[in-house]
């Protein structure tokens, strides 16, 4: 099932079985539809756009089982159940979690590159910490 | 008579900079006193001239700011009568019989609670409300509501003393400025205050007036009743009257900001007085965020050292000001549950007091009711405490300046308290800053010194920061022990008007309180409240981000000086009510304007709670910066029905006379 996001974030991947190659599916964005395989993008992708959904579909067993040689593409993805987290984290600000709801486990970090709500965090200068 | 006008006068509201009137020159502002006086008004209407309806201007949002003429409901001065009335005719006299007979028959349940019915104009203000239920109903006259269940249901059960289910913070708001904004308490096991009205008798522009029920059987009125009364001559005839049981239009005039036009009276639903006891703990929001969602057996909901109570309110007070070394925060926890009402009621003099002899019977005044300090052990908020003289703080600077001095005196190894709350284990990074506290400590003396007794809250808070925190101070030592003090000062602050608390108080006494003796104080502030589903994780991402984002200020010299508080209640029926899930939390944050660090905090908050992805809901009388798209997102399908509702009252959007800036940048129009 689709998730809608608004504005720009980072997408990437934060943990993937490598035995299931999911896809994760992008509409809307300002790049348009678009299809990604986790291995391909290691360092995760930037979207852009004032609203889009993000889906991650699985191939269904039979082609998983015996995966079309290229350029023959999978025919059969299906949607998968997200469970949607949101946090503000101190290092990297707005953070959304998009994680599968069964097995096999995937899980999606978003961080927001929006600088009016998620803004830019310096290190801590100061030090107010005592002896034990 | 004549309706009491003035022209190019100045209007302003409660918490606007005390030294500029907001509108130096509004064109016309109305004194209304009659139903008659509505009609006319709204009936003889110039075609360019708009009105709006105002209470007490205590709202922070421009819902009461007309585009022409301003129509009060309850003059904030005081110089003119105002629509302050309790009525007596429609209660009982209208009422319909089988409604009560059901009413009476389920309350007879055991288990159930005694409820009472009032009908009052809507410039009565909400401690004056309070005050009338508290006196009570005599069984004994026929012309009360108890009297008449005597008579025609042989039920002596209604007399005695009344309260409202829920009240927000303060009582000094008019009964329909706070409902019509979606103002709410902080009990989660009940909705709003717009949940007790029970009927709403509204004027519309073009002078037509409609007496609004839900739809629900029976009705609470006789229709013939209500239109041998309210269809007279002098209301414009029969065909200028109108009963109408509908649930859209009802749950849309509801909470409506004065779109549909002025509200004449509601009726209201009280229940049997009672008494609350209220704990306050101190706790680390950190620790405790997680038991939010625990909703409704977690020990946020629940009171473990009293297994056997029903808790019912919920308010977790945050301290933007970090602690532990940036990383903690701490949180004042509130919960209230309900006690047997002593006799005599603790507050019951203090707040409300005698009537005071002479006094209009349907607009009697108390001798404390909307005129005294708040009752129990201090006053609550910053907001109230503004006000106050900052004699207090006199205590806590000292406190500040001996455990400083300590801590210097002794090389670092003396840490008391506070120095141990706002230090974290692990380093020496405290020690090294030794040295540069000794001018601090120094600073802090001289502030002690400059107090005077009138010196206000707010003054002293801005000056200390501006000692404290200077952005522009180049040693990296002085800025750190700045920072500092400052931030052990604000815990001591903190600690102080949040410390364990446990006290009882009848209901009013308990939940209003505003502190009326600083009629005197102007102070400019600032506030937005935020609506989320309580058991959304993006409630606790927005509270952490405010918490980041006063940490990423404070390393830049700015600061924060207000409050951020939780508060949690049952959904509204209300189609634009803010409340709509189970729970609602509200997350209400203020600032003193003019203290750089408070202002960009609360710009950040509004901006936060309206980007999609956070998806806050904003108050109708709190800073609202709510533009059209907004609100249709956020409500959707209510939002059409809500404008279905306005088209019918409004012949479609012909009868604009309450249209306004706010109602058209915030899309509450005919589309």
């Amino acid at each position: 099932m689709a998730d809608t996001f608004y504005g720009p974030w980072h997408v990437r991947v934060f943990w993937m079985d490598p035995l299931f190659p999911d896809r994760i599916t992008i509409n809307g964005s300002d790049a348009g539809a678009s299809f990604v395989l986790p291995s391909q993008e290691p360092n995760g992708i930037e979207v852009t756009g004032s609203e889009w959904s993000i889906a991650v579909e699985h191939m269904s067993l039979t082609e998983l089982e015996n995966p079309p040689l290229p350029p023959v593409e999978v025919e059969n993805w299906t949607p998968r159940k997200m469970k949607r987290y949101t946090r503000f984290d101190p290092a990297d600000g707005l953070l959304v979690q998009l994680d599968t709801v069964d097995l096999p486990y995937l899980s999606l970090l978003l961080i927001s590159r929006d600088r009016s709500i998620n803004p830019d965090r310096q290190n801590n200068p100061f030090d107010f910490t005592l002896p034990d | 008579m004549a309706i009491d006008r003035v022209f190019n006068s100045p209007w302003t509201r409660k918490h606007d900079d005390p030294r500029f009137a907001l509108i130096p020159q509004a064109p016309e502002i109305v004194y209304p006193t009659t139903l008659e006086d509505l009609i006319d008004l709204c009936k003889n209407r110039p075609a360019d001239k708009r009105l709006k309806a105002a209470g007490s201007h205590w709202g922070l949002s421009q819902a009461a700011i007309s585009d022409n003429t301003f129509l009060e409901t309850h003059d904030p001065r005081n110089m003119h009568k105002a629509l302050t009335a309790t009525l007596h005719d429609v209660i009982p006299h209208c009422l319909n019989i089988p409604f009560l007979a059901n009413m009476v028959t389920e309350e007879a349940q055991p288990g159930a609670t005694l409820t009472y019915l009032i009908h009052v104009e809507s410039g009565k203000r909400i401690y004056q409300l309070y005050s009338e239920l508290d006196v009570g109903s005599d069984v004994n006259d026929p012309d009360s509501l108890a009297g008449f269940i005597k008579i025609k249901l042989e039920n002596s059960n209604y007399g005695g003393s009344w309260g409202c289910a829920t009240l927000g913070g303060a009582g000094g708001q008019t009964i329909v400025g706070a409902f019509n904004t979606g103002t709410h308490g902080g009990d989660f096991d009940r909705p709003p205050i717009a949940d007790s009205v029970m009927a709403i008798h509204l004027v519309a522009d073009g002078g037509k007036h409609y007496w609004i029920e839900p739809s629900a059987q029976p009705p609470l009125t006789k229709e013939s009743r209500l239109r041998e009364k309210y269809g007279a001559p002098q209301y414009g005839g029969p065909e200028n009257f109108r009963v109408i049981r509908d649930d859209n239009i009802f749950d849309a005039v509801l909470v409506s900001a004065g779109r549909f036009g002025v509200i004449y009276s509601v009726v209201l639903r009280a229940v049997k007085q009672y008494a609350l006891h209220e704990r306050r703990r101190l706790h680390i929001w950190q620790d405790i965020k997680g038991q939010i969602k625990d909703y409704p057996n977690g020990p946020l909901y629940t009171e473990p050292a009293v297994p056997n109570v029903k808790s019912r309110f919920l308010q977790i007070a945050v301290c933007l000001t970090p602690i532990m070394n940036f990383s903690k925060n701490l949180v004042g926890v509130s919960k209230r549950w309900e006690v047997p009402l002593a006799d005599p009621a603790p507050g019951r003099k203090e707040r409300r007091g005698s009537k005071i002899p002479g006094s209009d019977p349907n607009n009697p005044q108390f001798e404390n009711a909307g005129v005294d300090h708040a009752f129990g052990p201090g006053t609550a908020g910053l907001m109230e405490r503004a006000c106050s003289d900052a004699s207090f703080l006199k205590g806590i600077i000292d406190a500040l300046i001996k455990e400083l001095k300590d801590f210097v005196e002794s090389n670092g190894l003396e840490v008391g308290a506070g120095i141990g709350a706002i230090g974290a284990a692990g380093g020496g990074g405290l020690l090294a800053l030794i040295p540069p506290l000794i001018p601090i400590i120094a600073l802090l003396r001289e502030i002690l010194d400059e107090f005077g007794d009138d010196t206000r809250l707010g003054e002293v808070l801005e000056k200390i920061k501006n000692k404290l925190l200077d952005p522009n101070e180049p040693d990296p030592l002085k800025r750190a022990a700045g920072l500092f003090a400052w931030q052990l000062f604000a815990y001591k602050v903190f600690s102080d008007e949040q410390k364990d608390q446990d006290y009882d108080a009848i209901s009013y006494a308990m939940m209003d309180r505003h502190d009326y003796k600083n009629i005197s104080c102007e102070v400019n502030v600032d506030s937005v409240e935020v609506f989320f589903n309580a058991l959304d994780d993006r409630l606790i991402a927005f509270v952490d981000a405010l918490l980041c984002y006063e940490v990423q200020q404070e390393f830049k010299g700015k600061a924060f000086v207000g409050y951020a508080s939780l508060r949690f209640m049952k959904p509204t029926r209300a189609l634009l009510g803010m409340q709509k899930w189970e729970p609602s939390c509200s997350v209400e944050v203020a600032c003193l304007r003019d203290v750089s660090g408070s202002q960009e905090l609360l710009d950040y908050a509004v901006k936060l709670a309206l980007d999609p992805n956070i998806n806050g809901l904003l108050h109708w009388g709190q800073r609202n910066d709510y533009v059209r798209p907004q609100v249709e997102f956020r409500y959707g399908a209510a939002l059409i029905d809500w404008r279905a509702a306005l088209a019918a009252i409004t012949n479609n959007g012909q009868f604009n006379g309450f249209s306004s800036e706010f109602t058209r940048r915030t899309g509450l129009e005919v589309v």
